[in-house]
């Protein structure tokens, strides 16, 4: 309509590229930009494939199936997707009681455990004895010692704050079939060539199968390569390789059950047993430290995920391979093993020109924490607000490049913290990884504060701008890998009666949750 | 004293006027020179409907103000309002000059000004008044605030504004436009056209409002009165192109072709783009069956990357056009053209795609198909929704619903029987149309869109009667439901004439056939169905100008025609009998026999010129307007099998089920 609001909403868009981060997009826009009538195209070469090990989420991923109205009885069974309440860290650290923590998912129900933890670990910084390992202060780290879902048994029960775990593969098409419902449509070619304007914006993509297609817009989740970003419009890698070493993984499956062929009756008495040790079904990651890198362990409804990120330059691929084999044992016989290498960075300009990147298109830093999913996430959902709110226009790219820039940054430091405060001494790679003097003006200032300064909180709040992470995971990956000055003081009764009391309420809250495998059996149960 | 202009301030605000009026009588007794007094009097008489009093007391106000007194110009502009209220033109735009040679910037006298100009026959005056008012205006900043608010996606914060606007000026023209115009977007078009008549009614002269009420109508189908609105604005100004445009648009749309060529003339005239005009000569000449007129004009587009690739595939569109080696390849070229806009690029895509599949190049010619369709801006279909709109007509329209209904049959008083041609484009609807339309007694119109507008009406009615979405049907009374009908027949009055029976072809009718039965119990109804491989090629292959958006992708045309055959289901088992379907293949494979069929069907006596369709000089929009002009081949019948492979998907998405019901 002439005059009209809507007028400079895009006609069309293609999104270059299926994946996760792909789809994720297709979703979000075709839903959040439904009442604009735009056309949504995502090609996506099945030749090529997906990378498709991310399996791990932080909480933000429920908004994600909130805003598209999926409940979880529906996508979880669909992607043999587990709880997550937290992940916990064995052996990064050889200090005595912090040989292992958990990092949970907290929510406001934590609030005056979170109070005794700080209270406990302001003390233990000041050189008091004080219990300060956080396993023992948050309700999710009592649902994942027990094995629970944060899913209550009865809706008295508060909601917790969760993340998932998920087959990333099952993920990808089921977010597929929901996209293609929304109306994106799907076409399986490889775009041949790039053809860009008299102002460098991106035209007309040349197909094999298709022809040329041509968009106002279009997003780039072509991956690594990033093809339209950085191939077409020149955006270069920054490297975060001198904060994270790591910059390859080989991941390996697992199933629950043991698949030697044997004897049926052996199978059978096998099978039995095996049903009875599957009576539990974790509900964490576990991201433990190995002798250059670390492991993850992601239990899913039917297998495990395991991958050993590490770095090139101290081990190459088969001994990394090797190691991870041997620590999986039996369960890994036979299994494929998937290797990935990449350059941890970041561009710096996510959206240039009409081209916005989204996902491995981005950059990659590593796979601690889960982060890259939810990047990705809040990539999309940025950019569909900014681009709307500045009527279609690039009146807000510079806002959006900068936020985008500050969370990877932010979560660049998080993840560093963890390799700079081991205190292994097996290897030259966890040596190095201390002594890295290259740290962020605001990792300093945070690591230096903690030992140092009266007042963490003064610290945290000069650099909260530039921090990914709140307070609560500071302390506890900081308190967690034991990062304190010699105690010299010895703790008090009331200290221990802050640890004991936070515990037991969280195991009185944690009661009302159902167990996580039977919870799961339920959902889907009610699937098929 | 300040007391009793106080109580007499009460009475004018508690509207007591003649009360007021004695009061302020009284009060001028006492002080006959007091000007706040008189103007109030004033003000009192004019709402009295005293004019002449009122005019005497502002003459009164005006001589006794002081030209530097503070409000001398409110003072003119008050004697002023007078005069326009009376007519008295020439003394209104005296005093509304004064006032301004007093206050430049006084908004309001500046729009009467307008005003007055304009019912001087003064246009180009009035209007630069006009825009004077608009610079002038004190909600200039608030106005652009709700602008940008709307543009960055918050209309309620716009409309929020808008009402602050009106709270102070109750028919403010930009602020009611503004609302207005979100209350199209949300589908409230009736609300939307009270908003820019209550505006008109303030600025009768304002092109926005009505090139907006124009569009309105537009989209609700209501040719005639959007022709009305441009019809106006080609009166307020004669020499813009565009509205001479709107107005060939709106006249094509009401079926007023002729008129529609005059109008085209007229936008030839004030335009330095007149290729955009030539573009839509073509179409109205092809239209009318003016084939070298037609071709003519398209031809003449070929020049410029503005209309060449829709000229292009209006060429391609007549079936023996010859194309050139150099037009072939300058289709190619448009493909790769960044500067080419997307509509052209993707009609050029569509005529290069038909010539490679003539020249038998089939592998090229699907490649290029494939990018026509999905280069084809706005094609965006939802499947869901479809689906679940396909849903709620069927349990809406139930077996059950008619029986009901059917106990209390209107008793249907009309002459005239519409018949209703439904199913899927390129399914031969034209065809039948201009079979029958040949018929001495059956009346051929064009793509109404009649029939779906009054739906949604009906469905907004169905929404407030249930106070929800179900669209359910059972709480209408007879009298209503006849209503519709009526109203049916009434609205599509413009496009016939005085024939017994006349003909409503619109293909996706086919959801309404449970709509039909309620409203037009006595309409004729024929499914035109064909196979949906060829059927489904043929849609691929069509660039349709608006609508259909489910046509630009081989799984959504799958699955609207497995969602059409449901439907028609449905139908069948509720309304035995109601629709006759009509095979495409076994129409051309023995006319005589099917179209003897079809007038059974009608229950009209078969006539030969009905076999002689093709001499029929009627007009003819729909994409198969060049093949309804010959005799039937089988030409089109057996294209898709050149594609089989391609095919591949539409089959499999289609699926055995579908497949094996046309084997």
């Amino acid at each position: 309509m002439q005059g009209g609001f809507k007028a400079k909403a895009p006609r069309k868009i293609i999104i270059v590229g299926g994946g996760t981060s792909g789809w994720m997009t297709a979703n979000l826009m075709a839903h959040q930009w439904r009442q604009y009538g735009i056309g949504i195209t995502l090609i996506e070469s099945a030749r090529i494939g997906t990378i498709g090990v991310g399996e791990g989420s932080t909480p933000f991923l429920k908004a994600f199936f909130d805003t598209l109205g999926i409940a979880e009885q529906t996508w979880m069974p669909a992607c043999n997707a587990s709880y997550k309440c937290g992940i916990s860290f064995p052996d990064w650290s050889t200090v005595p009681g912090h040989h292992s923590y958990f990092h949970p998912f907290y929510c406001h129900l934590d609030n005056p455990q979170t109070r005794q933890f700080f209270a406990n670990c302001d003390d233990r910084r000041s050189g008091i004895d004080a219990p300060a390992l956080p396993d023992d202060y948050f309700i999710s780290s009592v649902l994942a010692q027990q094995q629970q879902a944060p899913i209550g048994q009865n809706d008295d029960a508060q909601p917790l704050d969760y993340g998932y775990h998920f087959d990333a593969e099952l993920l990808g098409q089921f977010l597929k079939q929901h996209a293609l419902g929304l109306g994106v449509e799907h076409i399986d070619d490889t775009v041949t060539k790039v053809h860009q304007d008299s102002e460098g914006n991106i035209a007309i993509l040349e197909t094999n199968e298709h022809g040329p297609l041509r968009a106002d817009f279009f997003v780039d989740c072509s991956g690594f390569s990033g093809i339209l970003i950085q191939q077409t419009l020149g955006e270069k890698l920054i490297s975060s390789r001198e904060h994270l070493f790591n910059d390859s993984a080989v991941a390996i499956q697992t199933p629950f059950k043991d698949s030697d062929a044997k004897s049926d009756i052996e199978n059978q008495a096998q099978n039995h047993q095996n049903q009875q040790n599957q009576q539990k079904i974790p509900s964490h990651t576990v991201s433990k430290a190995l002798k250059h890198g670390w492991v993850w362990h992601i239990p899913l409804n039917n297998r495990f995920g395991n991958g050993y990120v590490y770095s090139a330059d101290y081990i190459n691929k088969d001994e990394a391979e090797q190691e991870l084999r041997a620590l999986l044992g039996e369960s890994a016989v036979g299994q494929k093993a998937l290797h990935l290498h990449w350059q941890p960075g970041r561009i710096s300009q996510h959206w240039k020109n009409n081209c916005v990147a989204i996902g491995l298109s981005q950059g990659f830093l590593e796979p601690l924490e889960a982060p890259m999913l939810f990047l990705t996430q809040r990539s999309i959902e940025n950019f569909i607000k900014d681009f709307t709110e500045g009527g279609f226009s690039n009146r807000h790219r510079q806002r959006f490049n900068d936020q985008i820039n500050n969370i990877i940054d932010g979560t660049r430091d998080y993840l560093q913290a963890h390799y700079k405060l081991n205190s292994r001494t097996d290897s030259q790679y966890w040596i190095d990884n201390r002594e890295n003097k290259k740290l962020s003006e605001p990792l300093n200032a945070l690591l230096d504060g903690w030992l140092n300064a009266t007042h963490f909180d003064q610290v945290l709040g000069k650099y909260e701008d530039q921090l990914s992470y709140l307070k609560t995971s500071w302390y506890c990956l900081i308190a967690g890998k034991g990062y304190f000055n010699p105690a010299d003081k010895p703790a008090q009764p009331s200290h221990q009666q802050r640890q004991q009391q936070a515990l037991s309420a969280s195991q009185k809250t944690a009661a009302d949750y159902f167990d996580h495998y039977r919870y799961l059996q339920q959902l889907h149960a009610n699937h098929s | 004293m300040p007391q009793q202009i106080q109580d007499v301030l009460k009475l004018i605000a508690s509207g007591n006027h003649q009360e007021a009026t004695t009061r302020l009588l009284e009060l001028t007794q006492q002080q006959p020179d007091n000007t706040e007094i008189l103007t109030l009097l004033g003000h009192s008489h004019m709402a009295e409907g005293q004019h002449q009093a009122a005019l005497t007391v502002f003459e009164k106000v005006v001589e006794l103000t002081p030209d530097s007194a503070a409000n001398a110009a409110k003072v003119a502009a008050d004697l002023a309002g007078v005069h326009h209220t009376m007519g008295q033109l020439d003394n209104a735009e005296q005093y509304f000059r004064q006032s301004l040679a007093l206050d430049p910037t006084a908004n309001q006298s500046w729009h009467f000004l307008g005003l007055v100009l304009h019912a001087k026959g003064q246009v180009k005056e009035g209007n630069e008044c006009l825009e004077k008012a608009e610079q002038n205006d004190p909600f200039n900043a608030l106005l652009a605030q709700a602008q940008s608010a709307g543009e960055k996606g918050q209309q309620d914060q716009t409309w929020k504004i808008c009402g602050q606007i009106l709270g102070q000026q109750k028919n403010h023209p930009r602020a009611l436009y503004m609302m207005a115009m979100i209350s199209a977007q949300r589908g409230a078009f009736e609300h939307a056209i009270k908003y820019l008549n209550k505006a008109l009614s303030y600025s009768p002269y304002n092109q926005s409002l009505w090139n907006l009420l124009s569009q309105i109508y537009v989209q609700m189908r209501q040719y005639p009165l959007a022709i009305e609105a441009s019809q106006k604005l080609i009166e307020l100004q004669p020499d813009s192109y565009r509205y001479w445009l709107l107005h060939a648009d709106n006249l094509v749309n009401g079926a007023q072709y002729q008129q529609a060529l005059t109008a085209l003339d007229n936008a030839l005239k004030y335009t330095d783009d007149p290729l955009h005009v030539r573009l839509q000569q073509g179409h109205v000449n092809r239209t009318l069956g003016n084939t070298a007129a037609s071709i003519e004009a398209y031809k003449g587009c070929l020049q410029s990357k503005q209309t060449m690739g829709a000229a292009y595939w209006a060429l391609a569109n007549f079936s023996d056009h010859q194309f050139t080696d150099d037009d072939v390849q300058a289709m190619k070229d448009i493909q790769l053209d960044t500067e080419m806009s997307p509509v052209q690029a993707c009609q050029g895509a569509f005529a290069l795609a038909k010539v490679l599949e003539e020249q038998q190049q089939y592998k090229q010619a699907f490649i290029a198909y494939k990018s026509a369709n999905l280069n084809r801006p706005g094609n965006h279909f939802v499947p869901e929704k479809h689906q679940r709109i396909c849903q709620s007509l069927i349990e809406t329209f139930s077996a059950k619903l008619f029986a009901q209904t059917g106990a209390v049959k209107t008793a249907q008083t009309s002459v005239v029987t519409p018949i209703f041609i439904v199913g899927l484009p390129r399914s031969g609807s034209t065809l039948i149309e201009q079979i029958l339309a040949s018929h001495s007694q059956i009346e051929g119109t064009e793509e109404l869109k009649v029939l779906p507008t009054l739906a949604k009406r009906l469905f907004m009615h169905s929404r407030e009667k249930n106070r929800n979405d179900s669209g359910q049907m059972d709480k209408f009374t007879p009298a209503e439901l006849q209503q519709y009908g009526d109203a049916y027949l009434e609205q599509s009055k413009i496009y016939r004439s005085d024939k017994a029976y006349f003909i409503d072809k619109l293909p996706p009718n086919f959801q309404h056939v449970g709509l039909i039965q309620l409203i037009l119990p006595h309409a004729i109804i024929i499914d035109a169905r064909r196979q949906p491989l060829s059927c489904g090629f043929g849609i691929y292959k069509q660039y349709f100008g608006h609508g259909h958006d489910f046509s630009y992708n081989l799984q959504h045309i799958a699955f609207y025609y497995n969602q059409y055959l449901k439907v028609m289901d449905h139908w069948d088992n509720a309304l035995p009998g109601k629709v006759l379907c009509v095979q495409y293949e076994q129409m051309v494979l023995d006319t005589e026999t099917q179209v003897k069929a079809l007038l059974e069907h009608c229950g009209l006596p078969f006539e030969q010129q009905c076999l002689e369709f093709h001499q029929n000089k009627r007009a003819v929009k729909t994409a198969s307007a060049d093949q309804v002009r010959q005799p039937i081949n089988r030409k089109g019948m057996d294209l898709w099998l050149n594609f089989e492979v391609q095919l591949q998907p539409l089959k499999e998405a289609l699926g055995e089920q579908t497949l094996a019901r046309f084997t």
